[in-house]
């Protein structure tokens, strides 16, 4: 069964089908929000979250793209990334409510995205870690500030004390030339 | 907007770090301009996707899972849910004393079509459902054991308790009142009866007495 038609049972309430779900992505997902949030006992809490989110908000996810690699890590980065800042910065959030997931957490992907599937992700592995080695020790660390730490080109501007426009240049530079290799890896 | 400007925001946004201003430009334009690269936007987001490979893969505690069951069944016992008035069963048991046994009521595993029938007056539904199950419950069961489980239950057994006992006093009540009659008059019958018996007596001596008189004045 591929990973769509899981996703399909799961928009029928099959909770045999979360859990099946639950069983090929909990270990990426896991070490992604325990990255993020470097609490192991935090990070299973939101693991269970995001499961619950994704029985609750199945309706929004595509299946005309049929999707569910990246629609499911960027639900579990943003839904980490929401919790770091919550914990970081209580009071300053907006309200958690329905629409607040609904406009943050919940992702949105292009219309025209691929499908991915993590099984062939995981065939690739190697080659796509093989690629991510390959930056730069400033490239990994700018993107790491990005996309584990949630911060702005403002705020990585300033946590390295470098121009805004630098931190700009730097990672459209990485992306793109992160793209070419990745692509090459996987065709 | 450039195409290849557009693909320059593109690659921070994809990465969450566009500061806020500028992000909600690019949605802007993501949805009202018509030629906006979403080819290239769903590549960047496949790309950023692809950035976790990279970790080594942990594995979450098995609580988690049942972390997640607990949860998603919680969502399912929410008083709106439907599938609570459609179907209330006695699933389990739980043995207090001998004689004494309380139901739980566990709801069954809930279906899509169960969303579709959405009752306005599920509570007056469910608390019918509870009732009627409640014949089932012995009758010797003791309130306060119940009321854990079924606390609607549990008031009407102590309301019947109450009624029980208001009727009660008023036949102990009656039957006090019958008892002391009873007791009473039978006492005050008896008493008569003695007086009447101690009067026939005294009667019957003084009449010896006179007779007795009359002979010793004729002799």
């Amino acid at each position: 069964m591929t990973d769509g038609e899981v996703m399909l049972k799961v928009a029928g309430y099959d909770s045999q089908a979360l859990e099946e779900l639950y069983e090929r992505y909990s270990q990426l997902l896991f070490t992604l929000i325990n990255k993020i949030l470097d609490n192991r006992e935090l990070a299973e809490e939101v693991l269970s979250d995001v499961f619950v989110i994704i029985w609750q908000k199945i309706e929004k996810f595509d299946f005309k793209t049929n999707n569910v690699y990246t629609w499911l890590v960027l639900l579990a980065r943003n839904k980490a990334l929401d919790v770091f800042k919550r914990n970081n910065n209580p009071g300053l959030m907006p309200e958690y409510n329905d629409d607040y997931v609904n406009e943050f957490i919940i992702p949105k992907l292009s219309g025209s995205i691929a499908p991915l599937e993590l099984e062939k992700i995981l065939s690739k592995k190697t080659g796509i870690a093989d690629a991510l080695n390959k930056l730069t020790d400033a490239q990994k660390y700018v993107i790491d500030l990005a996309f584990y730490h949630g911060l702005k080109e403002d705020d990585i501007a300033k946590k390295l004390n470098i121009p805004a426009p630098t931190v700009k240049s730097k990672i459209q530079v990485t992306l793109g030339n992160l793209y070419k290799k990745i692509a090459t890896e996987i065709n | 907007m450039d195409r290849n400007k557009s693909i320059d925001l593109i690659k921070s946004y994809v990465l969450g770090c566009l500061n806020p201003e500028v992000e909600k430009g690019l949605k802007s334009l993501m949805e009202d301009t018509e030629n906006f690269p979403s080819q290239e936007l769903g590549q960047y987001q496949n790309l950023v996707a692809m950035l976790p490979l990279n970790l080594s893969l942990e594995t979450p505690g098995a609580e988690v899972k049942a972390n997640i069951s607990r949860k998603i069944s919680e969502l399912r016992a929410e008083p709106e849910s439907p599938k609570q008035v459609e179907e209330v069963v006695i699933s389990d048991q739980i043995l207090l004393d001998d004689d004494e046994q309380v139901f739980i009521y566990e709801s069954p595993q809930e279906t899509p079509e169960m969303f579709e029938e959405v009752s306005e007056n599920a509570e007056v539904l469910i608390e019918e459902n509870i009732a009627a199950k409640e014949t089932l419950t012995p009758l010797k069961r003791k309130a306060e054991k119940i009321e854990k489980v079924m606390p609607k239950t549990a008031e009407e057994h102590k309301r019947g308790n109450k009624m029980r006992d208001v009727l009660d006093k008023e036949e102990f009540e009656k039957m006090i009142k019958e008892y002391i009659d009873a007791y009473y008059l039978k006492m005050f019958e008896d008493m008569r009866e003695e007086s009447k018996k101690t009067f026939y007596i005294a009667i019957a001596g003084a009449a010896l007495a006179f007779i007795a008189f009359i002979l010793a004045l004729i002799v």
